[in-house]
């Protein structure tokens, strides 16, 4: 079955409600040794419906994915794909009956074209069982047309861009004429222009009649492009309801079970010195930036995807060489440009990408917090793991870490309690100013809530914190100030007060 | 759409073959190569003759074949360092069944039977147990040259069956000048191409060295794949054993002794990454010609054999660090 010719195809399927489920779930439940992953889920999904699944971190939504991929097998409940009950025992299986999940992690051979990718599942063969590369070219291309993909089938996929292998794993669902696709937080690595390129993407799915699970933890995107919105909590279902029936705020209540009344806390604070100062900063992607950070202050940077707030902050810590201009810590010039220097000088940077430049996630939530302070537990050349223990769980206590135990590996924490450790392994250093980059990604709306208040925290302590954010709403809740960047240079600078949505976006294209 | 009938078109896609199967890396291996003729032709008038050219083949023809199973277990993601040792194990059952019944078909079949035994065992221990590959074919290499000098009590065993077909194996030559252990090395190295290249099985190893995790998500029998990649790396050891047996006329219990490092050594010079997933025989087999050749140069200049290891270990180096730093670049 194909999915029909292109100018037939974009009759939109005015009103999904008529038809019948393309997927149905019933009763689901899954145990894992100690805990309760899902319980008794039921949920169903339409053709050319899109159906937002929301929930915290551990409210059961990726147990649910997965059984829907195949991966795991249910403890109990029922599948049905058009009214037929299925039973998975791979993710071959799942494929097979026309379920295809874009996970986070992408799925995809990095060495692999990206026409070969999409036939991983059964290479199309010809004479005598051998692989027909040219049909595989052939096919990938006639699927790229039909979806109006810019692709080209032989590129490598390892050379392609998050947002691009996305439409490989889009276009293998089409490869194999998927009915139900369930994207896993789709958009958490995409820049604006990506995210709304791929709203194009599921907008012409739903045309072609396809069911859409959309997994996020953006409520501007559930309001932007889903129909019904299904709240998991603690692996229970909580409600299902079209979007148009909810607010932002009834959404949070029905995913944290409780009202979250300020999201940004903001305590006043005392301003002081300033701590970084930064004059006529040129690297290769940065054109004369010069800011200043006080002691005690939030200082927001703003910018579209290549604006250069990466470069800022990679610049100022030390990491990235620069041509020109001189950074000043507390006084002190940054030379020489290292990064062995600003850790000296008193500032640190949070990586967005915690999990490859930020933690050892088989190391012990101790190692991972005192990694930058093994000096302060030594003495006489041997460390005394019993003061480092007591730092430790002092740090755990203060910013109330959900943890087993000091010695479990970091990886197996929340994200929101992981990039608790990694600001405990700072303060624990004892810093003067702090970069955090995306500090929120990949976390859920309950503990955002708790790293907002930390950074607020970290600033009434008498920090100087640079915030980089995509997420307007963090921007504007927790800066005192906001500088916008814009092609490696400096377009706007706003205060509280003076900061709007429309003024920055503004600056940030300028 | 008018696409079938475009000759222009389906020249591209020739071309596109080839290019497939012949990457850039793989023409500037076969330049190397062919640069290395050049030079040693220029500073030895002994080198470019055809006698020496197919002779360094033929020589080379037994780490052809160990290369190529190195590089199908590589690719694989997994490591097989035993292939050394087991090319002087497998000689034994060869001679001593020869010897015996005088059949030169059980005694092959005997060395094969050892070499899959052997391949099923690595296999296990790595794929279904998951012990580390590296570990478990180093003990194997051990285990097995120590099970040799126990078995012949440190002495070659000598073929006395004396069999015209059997010696033709390693030593004839096809029309007096191919050599026929080139000739079976060329045409299994090609199936074995073909294999990898063009069959549901070879892209399966592909990506099963490439990233098991989606291997596995895709529905690949992860552990059976990289089973079979054992069984490759040993049959064709034992198939270069029997071939080096024919040229020794014995089985020799010391033989083989670190073929399993010059195989790696062109494999990774001939573009296969250690870490599975990258690179293709072509190349591989290109890396052994290129070490083939360069060794038998510099023995015709009459360099010393100390600095044909030096050089040789310079040349693997260099390379491998001219590619990654180009990789770097992109």
């Amino acid at each position: 079955m194909h999915m029909g010719e292109a100018d037939t195809a974009t009759v939109r399927i005015a009103d999904f409600h008529d038809l019948a489920p393309a997927l149905t779930v019933t009763g689901l439940s899954k145990s894992f040794p100690g805990v309760k992953a899902l319980d008794t889920v039921s949920l169903s999904v339409r053709p050319g419906e899109i159906l937002a699944l929301l929930g915290e971190n551990g409210a059961g939504k990726s147990t649910l994915i997965k059984i829907l991929a195949g991966i795991h097998s249910a403890d109990s409940g029922q599948i049905e794909i058009d009214g037929v009950p299925q039973n998975f025992t791979s993710p071959a299986d799942a494929l097979d009956a026309g379920i295809k999940v874009v996970f986070q992690e992408i799925a995809l051979i990095p060495e692999f074209s990206v026409a070969e990718n999409m036939f991983l599942e059964d290479h199309l063969v010809g004479k005598a069982n051998l692989v027909n590369w040219r049909e595989i070219h052939r096919r990938a291309q006639e699927i790229f047309d039909r979806a109006g993909f810019a692709l080209n089938p032989g590129a490598k996929v390892k050379d392609l861009s998050v947002s691009e292998q996305q439409l490989v794993e889009i276009s293998r669902a089409m490869a194999r004429d998927a009915k139900i696709v369930i994207m896993d937080e789709p958009t958490s690595s995409l820049t604006p222009a990506e995210v709304k390129h791929l709203f194009g993407v599921i907008d012409r799915l739903r045309d072609l009649g396809i069911a859409i699970v959309y997994v996020s933890h953006k409520l501007e995107e559930i309001f932007e492009i889903a129909d019904t919105c299904v709240v998991l909590r603690d692996g229970r279902w909580v409600s299902t309801r079209p979007t148009s029936e909810h607010t932002p705020a009834s959404l949070v209540k029905d995913m944290v079970g409780r009202e979250i009344t300020s999201l940004f806390p903001h305590t006043d604070r005392k301003v002081g010195r300033e701590i970084v100062q930064v004059e006529g900063l040129c690297t290769k992607r940065l054109d004369g930036i010069s800011f200043h950070v006080r002691a005690g202050e939030v200082v927001g940077f703003f910018g579209l995807m290549g604006a250069g707030r990466t470069e800022v902050a990679k610049a100022i810590v030390g990491f990235d060489p620069i041509t020109k201009g001189r950074i000043r810590i507390d006084g002190e010039d940054l030379k020489p440009h290292s990064t062995v220097r600003s850790k000296a000088l008193g500032i640190g940077l949070l990586s967005e990408d915690r999990k490859t430049e930020g933690l050892m996630l088989d190391g012990s939530v101790t190692r991972n917090m005192t990694l930058a302070a093994l000096e302060q537990f030594t003495r006489n050349g041997l460390m005394d793991h019993r003061a480092e223990t007591r730092q430790a769980q002092g740090f755990v206590d203060r910013f109330a870490i959900k943890l087993a135990k000091l010695g479990q590996p970091i990886r197996n924490l929340s994200g929101g309690n992981q990039q608790k450790v990694l600001l405990s392994r700072w303060l624990m250093f004892g810093l003067k100013a702090v970069v955090l980059d995306e500090p929120t990604r990949g976390i859920d709306v309950g503990a955002k809530a708790e790293i907002f208040a930390l950074i607020d925290e970290l600033a009434a302590q008498g920090l100087a914190v640079i915030l980089l954010t995509s997420e307007m709403p963090e921007l504007l809740g927790l800066s005192d100030r906001v500088y916008v960047l814009s092609e490696g240079r400096m377009t706007g600078e706003f205060t509280r007060e003076t900061a709007t949505q429309e003024e920055i976006l503004d600056a940030a294209i300028r | 759409m008018p696409q079938s009938a475009n000759p222009a078109l389906s020249q591209s896609m020739l071309s596109r073959t080839v290019r497939k199967v012949a990457g850039q890396s793989e023409i500037a291996l076969f330049a190397s190569l062919v640069l290395i003729v050049i030079v040693f032709s220029s500073l030895s008038e002994y080198f470019l003759t055809t006698r020496n050219l197919t002779n360094v083949l033929g020589q080379a023809s037994i780490i052809l074949l160990i290369a190529t199973g190195v590089a199908v277990a590589l690719i694989g993601g997994e490591v097989d360092i035993s292939v050394g040792s087991l090319v002087a194990a497998v000689a034994l059952p060869l001679v001593e069944i020869m010897n015996a019944t005088g059949s030169m078909s059980l005694g092959i079949l005997g060395a094969l039977v050892l070499g899959l035994i052997i391949g099923a065992i690595n296999g296990y221990l790595s794929a279904y147990l998951r012990i580390n590959s590296l570990i478990v074919t180093l003990g194997m290499l051990f285990l097995i040259r120590g099970g040799v000098y126990l078995w012949t009590n440190k002495r070659a065993q000598a073929d006395t069956a004396y069999l015209e077909s059997f010696f033709e194996l390693g030593n004839g030559k096809a029309f007096g000048v191919m050599p026929i252990p080139a000739i079976i090395a060329g045409v299994i190295v090609l199936f074995v191409i073909v294999v990898m290249h063009k069959t549901r099985f070879g892209r399966r190893i592909y990506a099963a060295g490439g990233s098991a995790e989606v291997a596995r998500m895709v529905g690949y029998d992860v552990r059976r794949i990289k089973f079979f990649c054992f069984l490759i790396s040993s049959t064709l050891a034992t198939i270069a054993g029997i071939l080096l047996a024919s040229r020794l006329g014995a089985a020799v219990h010391t033989s083989g002794q670190g073929y399993e490092f010059q195989a790696i050594a062109a494999v990774v010079l001939g573009g296969v990454s250690l870490a599975g997933g990258r690179g293709n025989i072509l190349g591989a087999a290109l890396g052994v010609l290129i070490l083939a050749y360069l060794s038998n140069g510099l023995g015709m200049i009459n360099a010393p054999t100390e600095w044909q290891l030096v050089i040789t270990g310079i040349v693997i180096v260099a390379a491998v660090s001219l590619d990654s730093y180009k990789k770097s670049k992109e």
